[in-house]
């Protein structure tokens, strides 16, 4: 089973390898998988294992990066699965969005794919806006001794005011040397445009798509479930997913894999819980602190394809 | 979305192909088989000349835009796309090619755009959007809509191809099933044209001929205008009888007539109300075997007070066009706008909507 950890950047693909083998490996998931072995590069598995168990930020994957983990899994009922994983950075999405083309390897790896996680950040929603609105919230650089004010998780403006963050290329480029925004793009649309060219080059029908939204620790307040989340933030991603039940199986699934924001620094109290256990997976359904159940719900989403 | 007619030089920015039936702008393959840089017809979309190439390539795209032609796989464009291309975009859902027929800044621009703003922003549980091969057109088009001049399309800089018209894509789920619209995004200076009879006496506008449903359109801020109203609906009347004359109307589409702008009108008051509901009547009247059976919409596509609620919704154009599928189904003729549909389906690709 190859899954393709699609989203842009920033959006938690990188963390999800960390918390996934954090939980296989410490056993919070014995009873959906546990861990035979892992392949790939294992210095780059403990790096992010190093910064996800000490509660820092992992790294952001360098877009030449063509990390591929790969987890063999054993099922409780003794089934042995292959979880790749190629850890493609973000920035290399967006380059298929913005440039209309592809690396013929990375094609190629997504090709052998027949499973997407979907990652979506909700601090980083760019909406629909107009040329004039859009121009009218790019705000000028703030003055020495001036607070930054916090933008409420899911705001436009967070995504647009972040411009001091390498990790953020895609947002910069927006903005011309004037300050105006260049490339049209919302979240919505590149998101349904990446589904769209995936399922260009991943033969699985229909394909399974697990749509997980990031931080949802931030999110736990607002009432809602993650399917009801997405349908009122991204409501074009909502219905392209709903609309084309032929091509796609998909779920919802809210994952705060910190339990906190690591880049604000993690509270004492979810330091002394041990990595796995920070973890928080809302489903619609139920909550927890297993990620694999992720997986699971992927291959149960759509058994005869895997 | 711009498409230059530059030959193939190392840009890598996606592109087109001037091979007649060739599918690549749409599905990233080439007709002969041929990789982007072998190909003589593959055209490039040509780069901003206001980027720095140099400050631009290593940052945004690192390695992808310093490749040759040949190291990197075309995706998908996302631009708008010709009739011809909607062979290979639609293989699943009925095939509608939507006019709408108007003056120049009528507001036809404006109304695609607000059904794709809503389409965005709001979920309408009896149309759903299953996908588009053009998300990217439709953003450009609502952001050069939406530049607060309100400059018609003609002017913001956006020009048309050299096939005259291009077309947006949406592909919906609806009660009735599902649809691949093909939204004509024609300048009014087309119609123009056609009603002066100016330009090139030669050029044909032969894709008109091809829609399955007409969305007649009156700007109704000249409607409720004094000096304007009459040279407005003198005007439709004469284009469409120009257009009939010339063979360009499909008898056996469907029709609809709308008044755009119809904030507008309510705001000059009933008499204003009146006379456009007097217009379309007059309207059906003259055309009674194409018209008289055809919704009459009154839109705010975006009106000028947030407040304001006109009769119809932007999106009442789209289940308009749904509730007449039955109708358009006996007059559908796939192979009329598909000439190279064994390509298409050679091609096998399900790009937004369709399935292998």
């Amino acid at each position: 089973m190859n899954l393709l950890l699609l989203g842009l950047s920033n959006a938690g693909k990188s963390t999800f390898i960390a918390a996934i083998n954090e939980a296989v490996a410490v056993g919070n998931s014995k009873n959906i998988f546990s861990r035979s072995r892992i392949e790939g590069d294992i210095t780059y598995i403990n790096s992010l294992s190093k910064d996800f168990r000490s509660g820092n930020p992992v790294k952001h994957t360098n877009t030449e990066s063509r990390q591929s983990v790969t987890l063999h899994l054993t099922s409780k009922e003794g089934h042995e699965f292959t979880l790749v994983s190629p850890d493609l950075a973000g920035e290399n999405f967006v380059n298929w969005y913005e440039h209309r083309t592809c690396l013929p390897s990375d094609w190629q790896t997504v090709a052998t794919c027949n499973g997407v996680l979907l990652f979506i950040n909700p601090n980083e929603i760019l909406e629909l806006i107009s040329l004039n609105d859009a121009n009218a919230t790019l705000t000028p650089p703030l003055s020495e001794g001036e607070n930054e004010s916090e933008a409420e998780p899911g705001s436009t403006a967070k995504a647009q005011e972040d411009s001091n963050d390498p990790n953020l290329g895609e947002q910069d480029e927006a903005e011309d040397e004037n300050g105006t925004i260049g490339v049209p793009e919302t979240t919505a649309c590149t998101l349904v445009e990446l589904i769209q060219m995936v399922s260009l080059m991943i033969d699985t029908r229909p394909l399974s798509i697990g749509v997980i939204v990031s931080a949802w620790d931030e999110l736990d307040d607002c009432g809602l479930l993650p399917s009801a989340w997405v349908k009122a933030q991204l409501p074009l991603l909502w219905q392209f997913l709903k609309a084309n039940p032929d091509r796609f199986n998909h779920f919802f699934v809210g994952l705060s894999s910190y339990g906190g924001n690591p880049d604000e620094g993690l509270s004492e109290e979810l330091l002394k819980l041990n990595p796995a256990d920070r973890i928080l997976v809302q489903f619609d359904s139920i909550r927890t602190s297993d990620p694999s159940l992720i997986i699971r719900e992927l291959i149960s989403s759509k058994g005869d394809c895997f | 979305m711009d498409v230059s007619s530059s030959t193939v030089n190392g840009d890598a920015t996606g592109g087109d192909c001037s091979n007649n039936g060739c599918p690549f702008k749409t599905t990233g393959q080439c007709l002969e088989g041929l990789v982007p840089g072998e190909c003589p017809n593959r055209t490039m979309r040509e780069r901003d000349p206001e980027e720095n190439p140099e400050e631009d390539i290593p940052s945004r795209s690192n390695n992808i835009a310093d490749l040759t032609p040949t190291e990197y796989r075309s995706l998908p464009p996302g631009s708008e796309i010709t009739l011809s291309e909607a062979g290979s975009a639609s293989c699943n859902g009925q095939p509608i090619v939507v006019f709408t027929i108007g003056q120049v800044r009528s507001g036809k621009t404006t109304l695609f755009a607000e059904i794709f703003k809503h389409l965005h922003q709001d979920v309408t549980e009896e149309i759903l959007f299953r996908g588009s091969v053009t998300l990217p057109a439709f953003l450009d088009l609502w952001q050069l809509a939406t530049i607060e001049s309100g400059l018609d399309q003609s002017e913001t800089g956006r020009t048309l191809r050299a096939q005259d018209f291009s077309y947006l894509n949406l592909n919906l789920c609806c009660a009735k099933g599902d649809l691949s619209l093909f939204l004509a995004n024609a300048s009014g200076e087309i119609f123009f044209d056609a009603l002066l009879n100016l330009g090139d006496p030669t050029k044909q506008y032969d894709d008109l001929t091809l829609g399955n449903y007409y969305l007649i359109v009156y700007d109704g801020e000249k409607l409720s205008t004094l000096k304007d109203r009459y040279g407005e609906e003198q005007e439709m009347i004469d284009l469409l009888d120009r257009l009939r004359a010339l063979g360009y109307l499909n008898q056996a589409a469907s029709f609809a007539v709308a008044v755009l702008k119809y904030d507008v009108v309510q705001e000059a008051g009933p008499q204003a109300m009146n006379h456009c509901d007097s217009v379309v009547a007059r309207l059906r009247q003259r055309y009674p075997i194409l018209l008289q059976a055809s919704p009459y919409l009154k839109i705010s596509a975006r009106p000028k007070s947030t407040t304001h609620e006109s009769p119809n919704h932007p999106l009442d154009v789209i289940r308009e066009i749904a509730a007449s599928v039955p109708t358009i189904a006996s007059s559908f003729a796939m192979e009329r706008i598909v000439p190279n549909r064994e390509l298409a389906m050679l091609a096998n690709y399900e790009w937004a909507g369709g399935s292998r």
